[in-house]
Protein backbone atom coordinates (compact mmCIF):
# COMPACT_ATOMS: atom_id res chain seq x y z
CA UNK A 1 0.00 0.00 0.00
CA UNK A 2 2.61 2.65 1.16
CA UNK A 3 6.19 1.70 0.21
CA UNK A 4 9.15 4.61 1.09
CA UNK A 5 12.32 4.02 -0.25
CA UNK A 6 15.27 6.06 0.75
CA UNK A 7 14.20 8.81 1.97
CA UNK A 8 15.71 11.79 3.12
CA UNK A 9 15.33 15.52 3.60
CA UNK A 10 17.34 18.17 4.34
CA UNK A 11 17.24 21.98 5.10
CA UNK A 12 19.54 25.02 4.69
CA UNK A 13 19.16 27.40 7.18
CA UNK A 14 20.88 30.45 6.38
CA UNK A 15 24.70 28.38 5.74
CA UNK A 16 24.17 25.18 8.10
CA UNK A 17 22.50 22.23 6.49
CA UNK A 18 19.83 20.35 8.52
CA UNK A 19 19.30 16.55 7.65
CA UNK A 20 15.59 16.59 9.08
CA UNK A 21 14.65 12.70 7.76
CA UNK A 22 18.20 10.48 6.74
CA UNK A 23 17.55 7.34 4.72
CA UNK A 24 14.35 6.20 5.47
CA UNK A 25 12.82 3.11 4.22
CA UNK A 26 9.34 1.19 5.24
CA UNK A 27 6.31 -0.59 4.07
CA UNK A 28 2.97 -0.56 5.66
CA UNK A 29 0.44 -3.27 4.23
CA UNK A 30 -2.90 -2.46 3.47
CA UNK A 31 -5.19 -2.25 6.28
CA UNK A 32 -2.25 -1.92 8.60
CA UNK A 33 -1.78 0.29 10.90
CA UNK A 34 1.72 1.72 11.18
CA UNK A 35 2.57 3.99 13.94
CA UNK A 36 6.23 5.87 14.19
CA UNK A 37 7.18 7.08 17.28
CA UNK A 38 9.83 9.43 18.40
CA UNK A 39 10.69 12.68 20.31
CA UNK A 40 10.22 15.84 19.61
CA UNK A 41 12.73 17.08 17.30
CA UNK A 42 12.90 13.73 15.99
CA UNK A 43 11.44 14.24 12.62
CA UNK A 44 8.31 12.60 13.31
CA UNK A 45 6.50 15.87 11.40
CA UNK A 46 8.26 16.03 8.84
CA UNK A 47 8.01 12.34 8.02
CA UNK A 48 4.37 12.44 7.74
CA UNK A 49 4.38 15.35 5.81
CA UNK A 50 6.24 13.58 2.64
CA UNK A 51 4.34 11.13 2.83
CA UNK A 52 1.27 13.26 0.88
CA UNK A 53 4.05 15.47 -0.43
CA UNK A 54 2.96 18.58 1.70
CA UNK A 55 6.88 18.58 2.38
CA UNK A 56 8.81 17.73 -0.85
CA UNK A 57 11.84 15.42 -0.29
CA UNK A 58 15.06 16.07 -1.22
CA UNK A 59 15.72 12.21 -2.34
CA UNK A 60 14.05 8.74 -1.78
CA UNK A 61 10.81 7.91 -3.17
CA UNK A 62 6.89 7.99 -1.81
CA UNK A 63 4.93 5.29 -3.33
CA UNK A 64 1.42 4.91 -2.04
CA UNK A 65 -1.05 2.37 -4.01
CA UNK A 66 1.29 2.02 -6.83
CA UNK A 67 1.53 5.51 -7.69
CA UNK A 68 5.20 7.21 -7.06
CA UNK A 69 3.67 10.44 -5.73
CA UNK A 70 7.53 11.77 -6.15
CA UNK A 71 7.49 11.54 -9.64
CA UNK A 72 4.45 13.23 -10.32
CA UNK A 73 4.08 16.51 -11.75
CA UNK A 74 3.01 19.21 -8.95
CA UNK A 75 -0.57 19.88 -11.15
CA UNK A 76 -1.21 16.55 -10.86
CA UNK A 77 -0.67 16.42 -6.85
CA UNK A 78 -4.28 17.54 -5.86
CA UNK A 79 -6.03 14.26 -7.29
CA UNK A 80 -4.14 12.32 -5.28
CA UNK A 81 -4.04 13.90 -2.51
CA UNK A 82 -7.82 13.52 -2.55
CA UNK A 83 -6.80 9.88 -2.09
CA UNK A 84 -5.12 10.07 1.32
CA UNK A 85 -6.94 11.67 4.46
CA UNK A 86 -4.91 13.47 6.92
CA UNK A 87 -5.91 14.54 10.30
CA UNK A 88 -4.00 17.33 12.55
CA UNK A 89 -2.83 18.03 15.86
CA UNK A 90 -4.84 21.07 15.92
CA UNK A 91 -7.75 19.94 14.04
CA UNK A 92 -7.31 22.83 11.15
CA UNK A 93 -11.09 23.11 10.74
CA UNK A 94 -12.63 25.83 8.93
CA UNK A 95 -14.18 28.15 11.62
CA UNK A 96 -16.05 30.36 9.02
CA UNK A 97 -17.85 26.55 8.18
CA UNK A 98 -20.20 24.59 9.94
CA UNK A 99 -19.75 20.82 10.95
CA UNK A 100 -21.46 19.58 8.19
CA UNK A 101 -19.86 22.29 5.73
CA UNK A 102 -16.73 21.03 6.43
CA UNK A 103 -16.80 17.71 6.13
CA UNK A 104 -18.65 18.89 2.79
CA UNK A 105 -15.10 20.64 1.77
CA UNK A 106 -13.31 17.90 0.58
CA UNK A 107 -16.13 16.66 -1.86
CA UNK A 108 -16.73 19.56 -3.10
CA UNK A 109 -12.62 20.68 -4.10
CA UNK A 110 -13.30 16.97 -5.48
CA UNK A 111 -15.36 18.56 -7.87
CA UNK A 112 -18.61 16.37 -6.61
CA UNK A 113 -21.71 18.76 -7.54
CA UNK A 114 -24.50 16.80 -6.61
CA UNK A 115 -26.14 18.67 -3.38
CA UNK A 116 -28.28 15.61 -2.24
CA UNK A 117 -25.12 13.22 -2.97
CA UNK A 118 -23.42 15.28 -0.75
CA UNK A 119 -26.28 15.84 1.83
CA UNK A 120 -26.48 11.83 1.93
CA UNK A 121 -22.41 11.46 2.30
CA UNK A 122 -22.47 14.08 5.18
CA UNK A 123 -24.86 12.31 6.97
CA UNK A 124 -23.17 9.09 6.42
CA UNK A 125 -20.25 10.34 8.04
CA UNK A 126 -21.10 11.77 10.40
CA UNK A 127 -22.97 8.81 11.50
CA UNK A 128 -19.71 7.28 11.22
CA UNK A 129 -17.82 9.22 13.68
CA UNK A 130 -20.82 10.26 15.89
CA UNK A 131 -21.70 13.64 15.71
CA UNK A 132 -25.15 13.97 13.63
CA UNK A 133 -26.61 16.18 16.85
CA UNK A 134 -23.78 18.66 15.96
CA UNK A 135 -24.54 19.05 11.62
CA UNK A 136 -24.75 22.76 11.56
CA UNK A 137 -23.05 24.15 14.73
CA UNK A 138 -19.97 25.47 13.96
CA UNK A 139 -16.61 24.46 15.34
CA UNK A 140 -16.21 26.57 17.71
CA UNK A 141 -18.92 25.30 19.81
CA UNK A 142 -17.02 21.92 19.49
CA UNK A 143 -14.79 20.25 22.57
CA UNK A 144 -11.41 19.10 21.33
CA UNK A 145 -12.75 15.68 20.85
CA UNK A 146 -15.85 16.21 18.79
CA UNK A 147 -13.46 18.71 16.75
CA UNK A 148 -11.19 15.86 15.97
CA UNK A 149 -13.91 13.82 15.19
CA UNK A 150 -15.38 16.42 12.56
CA UNK A 151 -11.21 16.41 11.68
CA UNK A 152 -11.25 12.64 10.84
CA UNK A 153 -14.99 12.52 9.11
CA UNK A 154 -13.44 14.98 6.92
CA UNK A 155 -10.54 13.08 6.22
CA UNK A 156 -12.33 10.09 4.99
CA UNK A 157 -15.23 12.09 2.72
CA UNK A 158 -14.15 10.91 -0.23
CA UNK A 159 -13.06 7.21 0.84
CA UNK A 160 -8.84 7.34 0.90
CA UNK A 161 -7.71 3.76 0.98
CA UNK A 162 -5.16 5.71 3.61
CA UNK A 163 -5.23 8.00 6.58
CA UNK A 164 -2.05 10.03 7.92
CA UNK A 165 -2.66 10.51 11.55
CA UNK A 166 -0.41 13.89 12.37
CA UNK A 167 0.24 13.52 16.26
CA UNK A 168 -4.56 13.07 15.71
CA UNK A 169 -4.69 13.00 19.83
CA UNK A 170 -1.60 15.59 21.48
CA UNK A 171 -3.78 18.37 22.49
CA UNK A 172 -7.01 15.86 23.79
CA UNK A 173 -6.89 14.60 27.33
CA UNK A 174 -6.48 11.31 28.05
CA UNK A 175 -10.26 9.87 28.59
CA UNK A 176 -10.76 11.86 25.10
CA UNK A 177 -7.49 10.47 23.30
CA UNK A 178 -9.33 6.64 24.28
CA UNK A 179 -12.25 7.43 22.32
CA UNK A 180 -10.74 8.73 19.47
CA UNK A 181 -7.71 6.00 19.38
CA UNK A 182 -10.94 4.07 19.75
CA UNK A 183 -12.58 5.51 16.41
CA UNK A 184 -9.64 4.85 14.50
CA UNK A 185 -9.63 1.59 15.28
CA UNK A 186 -13.08 1.53 14.36
CA UNK A 187 -12.78 2.87 10.95
CA UNK A 188 -9.68 0.49 10.61
CA UNK A 189 -11.23 -2.23 10.79
CA UNK A 190 -14.83 -1.16 9.02
CA UNK A 191 -13.39 0.57 6.04
CA UNK A 192 -10.00 -1.65 5.83
CA UNK A 193 -8.04 1.59 5.86
CA UNK A 194 -4.85 2.02 5.92
CA UNK A 195 -3.46 4.11 8.93
CA UNK A 196 -0.11 6.23 9.28
CA UNK A 197 0.44 7.97 12.81
CA UNK A 198 3.37 9.57 14.39
CA UNK A 199 3.15 10.20 18.14
CA UNK A 200 5.32 10.83 21.07
CA UNK A 201 3.10 8.55 23.05
CA UNK A 202 3.73 4.88 23.53
CA UNK A 203 0.17 4.58 25.08
CA UNK A 204 -0.95 5.25 21.51
CA UNK A 205 1.08 2.80 19.91
CA UNK A 206 0.37 0.04 22.14
CA UNK A 207 -3.38 0.36 22.02
CA UNK A 208 -3.74 0.80 18.16
CA UNK A 209 -0.59 0.32 15.90
CA UNK A 210 0.07 -3.29 14.34
CA UNK A 211 3.63 -2.39 13.61
CA UNK A 212 6.06 0.58 15.02
CA UNK A 213 9.11 2.26 13.98
CA UNK A 214 11.23 4.68 16.23
CA UNK A 215 12.85 7.76 14.82
CA UNK A 216 15.46 9.63 16.33
CA UNK A 217 17.41 12.10 14.84
CA UNK A 218 15.84 12.11 11.13
CA UNK A 219 16.37 7.90 11.65
CA UNK A 220 14.56 4.69 11.49
CA UNK A 221 16.57 3.41 14.71
CA UNK A 222 14.07 0.57 15.43
CA UNK A 223 11.29 -1.10 13.77
CA UNK A 224 8.98 -4.22 13.69
CA UNK A 225 5.91 -5.76 15.76
CA UNK A 226 4.71 -3.56 18.66
CA UNK A 227 4.64 -6.59 20.74
CA UNK A 228 8.05 -7.71 19.78
CA UNK A 229 9.81 -3.79 20.46
CA UNK A 230 7.76 -3.09 23.02
CA UNK A 231 8.69 -6.59 25.08
CA UNK A 232 12.31 -6.46 24.01
CA UNK A 233 13.86 -2.95 22.88
CA UNK A 234 17.19 -2.92 21.62
CA UNK A 235 17.96 0.82 21.11
CA UNK A 236 18.55 2.87 23.53
CA UNK A 237 15.93 5.70 22.04
CA UNK A 238 13.01 3.60 22.12
CA UNK A 239 14.00 1.91 26.28
CA UNK A 240 13.86 5.65 27.14
CA UNK A 241 10.45 5.96 25.26
CA UNK A 242 9.11 3.20 27.38
CA UNK A 243 10.57 4.14 30.41
CA UNK A 244 8.61 6.90 30.09
CA UNK A 245 5.42 5.16 29.42
CA UNK A 246 5.43 3.60 32.93
CA UNK A 247 7.87 0.35 31.56
CA UNK A 248 11.21 0.28 33.59
CA UNK A 249 14.52 0.59 31.90
CA UNK A 250 17.39 -1.62 32.81
CA UNK A 251 19.09 0.58 34.69
CA UNK A 252 16.57 0.89 36.86
CA UNK A 253 16.49 -2.51 37.86
CA UNK A 254 19.63 -2.84 39.15
CA UNK A 255 18.88 -0.39 42.04
CA UNK A 256 16.21 -3.20 43.07
CA UNK A 257 18.73 -6.47 43.46
CA UNK A 258 18.89 -7.22 47.40
CA UNK A 259 21.85 -9.98 47.09
CA UNK A 260 25.06 -9.58 44.89
CA UNK A 261 24.89 -13.03 44.74
CA UNK A 262 21.28 -13.43 43.48
CA UNK A 263 20.41 -13.14 39.46
CA UNK A 264 17.80 -10.19 38.38
CA UNK A 265 15.68 -12.10 35.18
CA UNK A 266 13.33 -10.49 33.22
CA UNK A 267 10.60 -13.07 31.69
CA UNK A 268 8.13 -12.33 29.32
CA UNK A 269 5.18 -14.24 28.69
CA UNK A 270 3.45 -13.19 24.89
CA UNK A 271 0.19 -14.94 23.95
CA UNK A 272 -1.45 -17.75 25.68
CA UNK A 273 1.57 -18.73 27.68
CA UNK A 274 0.53 -15.24 29.81
CA UNK A 275 -2.13 -17.28 31.63
CA UNK A 276 0.10 -20.18 32.67
CA UNK A 277 1.77 -21.13 36.06
CA UNK A 278 5.36 -20.92 34.79
CA UNK A 279 7.48 -20.24 37.53
CA UNK A 280 5.62 -22.17 40.55
CA UNK A 281 6.07 -25.43 38.00
CA UNK A 282 10.44 -24.41 37.90
CA UNK A 283 10.12 -24.43 41.73
CA UNK A 284 8.91 -27.52 41.97
CA UNK A 285 11.18 -29.32 39.55
CA UNK A 286 14.18 -27.33 40.80
CA UNK A 287 13.97 -26.00 44.00
CA UNK A 288 14.90 -22.48 43.01
CA UNK A 289 13.08 -19.99 44.80
CA UNK A 290 11.51 -16.61 43.31
CA UNK A 291 11.19 -13.41 44.67
CA UNK A 292 8.73 -11.12 42.10
CA UNK A 293 9.82 -7.33 42.53
CA UNK A 294 7.52 -6.08 39.53
CA UNK A 295 5.10 -7.48 37.31
CA UNK A 296 3.06 -6.42 34.51
CA UNK A 297 0.09 -8.21 32.71
CA UNK A 298 -1.35 -6.24 30.13
CA UNK A 299 -2.72 -5.85 26.46
CA UNK A 300 -0.79 -4.83 23.10
CA UNK A 301 -3.26 -4.36 21.37
CA UNK A 302 -5.46 -7.58 20.47
CA UNK A 303 -2.26 -9.57 22.21
CA UNK A 304 -2.09 -10.54 25.93
CA UNK A 305 1.38 -10.04 27.30
CA UNK A 306 3.11 -10.49 30.58
CA UNK A 307 6.02 -9.58 32.13
CA UNK A 308 7.42 -10.58 35.61
CA UNK A 309 10.97 -9.00 37.42
CA UNK A 310 12.38 -11.71 39.49
CA UNK A 311 15.20 -12.26 41.68
CA UNK A 312 16.44 -15.49 42.39
CA UNK A 313 16.97 -17.57 45.62
CA UNK A 314 19.07 -20.60 45.52
CA UNK A 315 22.03 -22.37 44.41
CA UNK A 316 23.90 -22.43 41.10
CA UNK A 317 22.86 -26.20 40.07
CA UNK A 318 19.72 -25.09 41.22
CA UNK A 319 19.54 -21.81 38.77
CA UNK A 320 21.00 -23.47 36.08
CA UNK A 321 18.35 -26.12 35.43
CA UNK A 322 15.65 -23.41 36.13
CA UNK A 323 17.37 -21.89 32.84
CA UNK A 324 17.29 -24.17 31.32
CA UNK A 325 13.73 -25.55 31.50
CA UNK A 326 12.81 -21.61 31.01
CA UNK A 327 14.53 -22.19 27.29
CA UNK A 328 12.92 -25.34 27.04
CA UNK A 329 9.92 -24.17 27.65
CA UNK A 330 9.95 -21.33 25.11
CA UNK A 331 9.70 -18.69 27.84
CA UNK A 332 11.85 -15.82 26.78
CA UNK A 333 13.61 -14.88 29.79
CA UNK A 334 16.51 -12.02 29.80
CA UNK A 335 19.60 -12.07 33.15
CA UNK A 336 19.91 -8.22 33.98
CA UNK A 337 22.29 -8.12 36.55
CA UNK B 1 -23.85 85.69 13.14
CA UNK B 2 -27.37 85.17 11.92
CA UNK B 3 -29.04 81.34 12.25
CA UNK B 4 -30.80 82.11 8.61
CA UNK B 5 -27.57 82.42 7.09
CA UNK B 6 -27.21 79.14 7.37
CA UNK B 7 -27.22 77.45 3.76
CA UNK B 8 -28.91 74.35 5.00
CA UNK B 9 -29.77 73.36 0.88
CA UNK B 10 -26.08 73.81 0.37
CA UNK B 11 -25.11 71.38 3.92
CA UNK B 12 -27.28 68.87 2.17
CA UNK B 13 -26.27 68.86 -1.05
CA UNK B 14 -22.34 68.72 0.19
CA UNK B 15 -23.73 65.93 2.98
CA UNK B 16 -24.76 63.86 -0.39
CA UNK B 17 -21.56 64.96 -1.89
CA UNK B 18 -19.70 63.43 0.48
CA UNK B 19 -22.11 60.27 0.62
CA UNK B 20 -21.21 59.89 -3.23
CA UNK B 21 -17.62 60.83 -2.83
CA UNK B 22 -16.88 58.21 -0.14
CA UNK B 23 -19.13 55.67 -1.56
CA UNK B 24 -18.14 55.69 -4.87
CA UNK B 25 -14.68 55.94 -4.07
CA UNK B 26 -15.37 52.53 -1.14
CA UNK B 27 -16.23 50.58 -3.88
CA UNK B 28 -13.09 51.12 -6.05
CA UNK B 29 -10.93 50.98 -3.40
CA UNK B 30 -12.42 47.41 -2.26
CA UNK B 31 -12.21 46.02 -5.91
CA UNK B 32 -8.82 47.34 -6.20
CA UNK B 33 -7.23 46.95 -2.69
CA UNK B 34 -8.73 43.44 -2.15
CA UNK B 35 -6.94 41.46 -5.05
CA UNK B 36 -3.50 43.69 -4.57
CA UNK B 37 -3.64 42.83 -0.86
CA UNK B 38 -4.17 38.93 -1.67
CA UNK B 39 -1.81 39.24 -3.92
CA UNK B 40 0.51 40.82 -1.92
CA UNK B 41 -0.27 37.93 0.68
CA UNK B 42 0.49 35.46 -1.58
CA UNK B 43 3.69 36.41 -2.81
CA UNK B 44 5.28 37.10 0.56
CA UNK B 45 7.14 34.73 2.56
CA UNK B 46 6.51 31.03 3.18
CA UNK B 47 3.18 31.56 1.23
CA UNK B 48 1.63 29.93 -1.74
CA UNK B 49 3.30 32.34 -4.56
CA UNK B 50 5.73 33.48 -2.78
CA UNK B 51 8.02 35.51 -5.04
CA UNK B 52 10.41 37.65 -3.54
CA UNK B 53 10.76 40.20 -6.36
CA UNK B 54 6.85 40.86 -6.58
CA UNK B 55 6.84 41.06 -3.19
CA UNK B 56 9.16 43.40 -2.87
CA UNK B 57 8.36 46.08 -5.97
CA UNK B 58 4.84 45.51 -4.53
CA UNK B 59 5.47 45.69 -1.50
CA UNK B 60 7.41 49.69 -2.38
CA UNK B 61 4.57 51.15 -4.28
CA UNK B 62 2.02 50.49 -1.84
CA UNK B 63 4.35 51.94 0.69
CA UNK B 64 5.40 55.13 -1.44
CA UNK B 65 1.53 55.59 -2.25
CA UNK B 66 0.63 55.23 1.41
CA UNK B 67 3.87 57.71 2.92
CA UNK B 68 2.52 60.51 0.06
CA UNK B 69 1.03 63.17 2.34
CA UNK B 70 -2.87 63.02 0.78
CA UNK B 71 -2.67 66.66 -0.26
CA UNK B 72 0.49 66.24 -2.65
CA UNK B 73 -0.73 62.63 -3.54
CA UNK B 74 -3.91 65.07 -4.61
CA UNK B 75 -1.85 67.35 -6.80
CA UNK B 76 0.38 64.53 -8.36
CA UNK B 77 -3.01 62.32 -9.78
CA UNK B 78 -4.34 65.42 -11.13
CA UNK B 79 -2.91 64.17 -15.09
CA UNK B 80 -3.99 60.77 -14.07
CA UNK B 81 -7.10 61.75 -13.10
CA UNK B 82 -7.73 63.63 -16.11
CA UNK B 83 -6.65 60.93 -18.62
CA UNK B 84 -8.94 58.82 -16.53
CA UNK B 85 -12.19 60.53 -16.14
CA UNK B 86 -11.75 63.92 -18.43
CA UNK B 87 -11.51 66.10 -15.21
CA UNK B 88 -9.65 66.96 -12.35
CA UNK B 89 -12.14 68.90 -10.09
CA UNK B 90 -15.79 68.22 -8.70
CA UNK B 91 -16.70 65.43 -7.34
CA UNK B 92 -15.88 62.65 -9.65
CA UNK B 93 -12.78 64.29 -9.73
CA UNK B 94 -11.84 63.61 -6.26
CA UNK B 95 -12.32 59.96 -6.61
CA UNK B 96 -8.88 58.75 -7.81
CA UNK B 97 -6.83 60.56 -5.95
CA UNK B 98 -9.39 59.03 -3.07
CA UNK B 99 -9.03 55.63 -4.56
CA UNK B 100 -5.08 55.71 -5.45
CA UNK B 101 -4.37 57.14 -0.98
CA UNK B 102 -7.36 54.12 0.19
CA UNK B 103 -6.79 50.78 -2.41
CA UNK B 104 -2.96 50.49 -0.93
CA UNK B 105 -4.09 50.92 2.52
CA UNK B 106 -6.53 48.45 2.18
CA UNK B 107 -4.42 46.23 0.24
CA UNK B 108 -1.64 45.91 3.30
CA UNK B 109 -4.62 45.45 5.93
CA UNK B 110 -5.87 42.65 3.99
CA UNK B 111 -2.37 41.28 3.92
CA UNK B 112 -2.31 42.04 7.81
CA UNK B 113 -5.70 39.94 8.13
CA UNK B 114 -4.54 37.07 5.93
CA UNK B 115 -1.68 36.73 7.48
CA UNK B 116 -3.29 36.06 10.97
CA UNK B 117 -5.73 33.18 9.31
CA UNK B 118 -3.86 30.05 10.75
CA UNK B 119 -1.56 28.41 8.54
CA UNK B 120 -2.77 25.24 9.48
CA UNK B 121 -6.20 25.84 7.23
CA UNK B 122 -3.85 26.08 4.33
CA UNK B 123 -2.18 22.87 5.14
CA UNK B 124 -4.99 21.01 5.29
CA UNK B 125 -6.79 22.46 2.35
CA UNK B 126 -3.48 21.43 0.86
CA UNK B 127 -3.82 17.45 2.37
CA UNK B 128 -7.59 17.69 1.02
CA UNK B 129 -6.06 18.50 -2.55
CA UNK B 130 -7.51 21.55 -2.79
CA UNK B 131 -6.02 23.77 -5.52
CA UNK B 132 -4.63 27.00 -5.45
CA UNK B 133 -8.03 28.70 -6.28
CA UNK B 134 -9.89 26.73 -4.52
CA UNK B 135 -7.44 27.39 -0.81
CA UNK B 136 -7.90 31.31 -1.81
CA UNK B 137 -11.73 31.40 -2.40
CA UNK B 138 -13.09 28.62 -0.79
CA UNK B 139 -11.14 28.75 2.70
CA UNK B 140 -8.47 32.04 3.17
CA UNK B 141 -10.99 34.91 2.63
CA UNK B 142 -14.35 32.92 4.47
CA UNK B 143 -11.79 32.31 7.26
CA UNK B 144 -10.54 36.16 7.11
CA UNK B 145 -13.61 37.64 6.44
CA UNK B 146 -14.75 39.20 9.34
CA UNK B 147 -11.27 40.48 9.29
CA UNK B 148 -11.78 42.13 5.98
CA UNK B 149 -14.83 43.64 7.20
CA UNK B 150 -13.19 45.36 9.33
CA UNK B 151 -10.32 46.42 7.84
CA UNK B 152 -12.83 47.50 5.32
CA UNK B 153 -14.93 49.57 8.06
CA UNK B 154 -11.21 51.03 8.88
CA UNK B 155 -10.83 52.29 5.34
CA UNK B 156 -14.59 53.48 5.02
CA UNK B 157 -13.69 55.96 7.89
CA UNK B 158 -10.70 56.92 6.17
CA UNK B 159 -11.88 57.77 3.26
CA UNK B 160 -14.39 60.13 4.60
CA UNK B 161 -11.81 62.22 6.37
CA UNK B 162 -9.47 62.00 3.24
CA UNK B 163 -13.06 62.80 0.99
CA UNK B 164 -12.71 66.53 3.35
CA UNK B 165 -9.28 67.59 2.00
CA UNK B 166 -10.45 66.72 -1.54
CA UNK B 167 -13.01 69.13 -1.00
CA UNK B 168 -9.72 71.53 -0.67
CA UNK B 169 -9.06 71.34 -4.44
CA UNK B 170 -12.24 71.78 -5.45
CA UNK B 171 -13.88 68.59 -4.50
CA UNK B 172 -17.31 69.52 -3.25
CA UNK B 173 -18.35 67.94 -0.05
CA UNK B 174 -18.78 68.87 3.41
CA UNK B 175 -15.28 69.58 3.98
CA UNK B 176 -15.64 71.78 1.09
CA UNK B 177 -18.69 73.53 2.78
CA UNK B 178 -15.97 73.67 5.78
CA UNK B 179 -13.19 75.70 4.37
CA UNK B 180 -16.03 78.23 2.43
CA UNK B 181 -18.06 78.68 4.87
CA UNK B 182 -16.48 78.23 8.29
CA UNK B 183 -12.94 79.42 7.12
CA UNK B 184 -12.93 81.65 4.31
CA UNK B 185 -16.12 83.40 5.55
CA UNK B 186 -16.05 82.61 9.49
CA UNK B 187 -19.17 80.98 9.44
CA UNK B 188 -18.30 79.14 12.40
CA UNK B 189 -21.90 77.54 12.79
CA UNK B 190 -21.36 76.07 9.29
CA UNK B 191 -18.08 74.32 10.34
CA UNK B 192 -19.71 73.31 13.48
CA UNK B 193 -22.51 71.76 11.40
CA UNK B 194 -20.16 69.96 8.80
CA UNK B 195 -18.02 68.87 11.46
CA UNK B 196 -20.70 67.24 13.69
CA UNK B 197 -22.40 65.61 9.95
CA UNK B 198 -19.17 63.99 9.72
CA UNK B 199 -18.68 62.69 13.42
CA UNK B 200 -21.83 61.13 12.64
CA UNK B 201 -21.20 59.94 10.02
CA UNK B 202 -18.14 58.30 11.14
CA UNK B 203 -19.96 57.38 14.10
CA UNK B 204 -23.01 55.29 11.54
CA UNK B 205 -20.19 53.69 9.32
CA UNK B 206 -18.20 52.54 12.83
CA UNK B 207 -21.36 50.88 13.80
CA UNK B 208 -22.43 49.61 10.90
CA UNK B 209 -18.97 48.19 9.84
CA UNK B 210 -18.86 46.42 13.71
CA UNK B 211 -22.42 44.85 13.13
CA UNK B 212 -21.47 43.41 10.09
CA UNK B 213 -18.31 41.96 11.49
CA UNK B 214 -20.18 40.39 14.55
CA UNK B 215 -22.32 38.78 11.98
CA UNK B 216 -19.71 36.89 10.44
CA UNK B 217 -17.88 36.00 13.60
CA UNK B 218 -17.80 32.19 13.81
CA UNK B 219 -15.51 32.05 16.79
Amino acid sequence: MIRIENLSKTYTAGRQTVTALNDISFEVGKGEIFGIIGRSGAGKSTLIRTLNLLERPSQGKVVIDGNDLTALPQRELPVLRQRIGMVFQHFNLLQSKTVAQNIAFPLKLAGIRDKAAIHARVDELLDLVGLGAFRDSYPSRLSGGQKQRVGIARALANKPGVLLSDEATSALDPETTASILELLADINQKLGLTIVLITHEMSVIRTLCDRVAVLDHGRIVESGNVADVFLHPQHEVTRSLLAEGGIQTREAYEALRRHSESLLLRLTFVGDETYEPALSRVTSETGLHFNILQGTIGRIKHTPYGQLLVETAGQAHELQQALNLLTRWDIRHEVLV
Amino acid sequence: MNPSDIVWPEIWQGLQDTLVMSGFSLVFTLLLGLPLGVLLFLTGKQQLLQHKGFYAVLSVVINFLRSVPFIILLIIMMPVTVWLIGTSIGIAGAIPPLVAAAAPFYARLVENVLREVDHGVVEACQAMGARRRQIILGALIPEALPGLLAAATVTAVALVSYSAMAGAIGGGGLGDLAIRYGYQRFQADVMVITVVLMVALVQVLQVAGDRLVLHFTRR
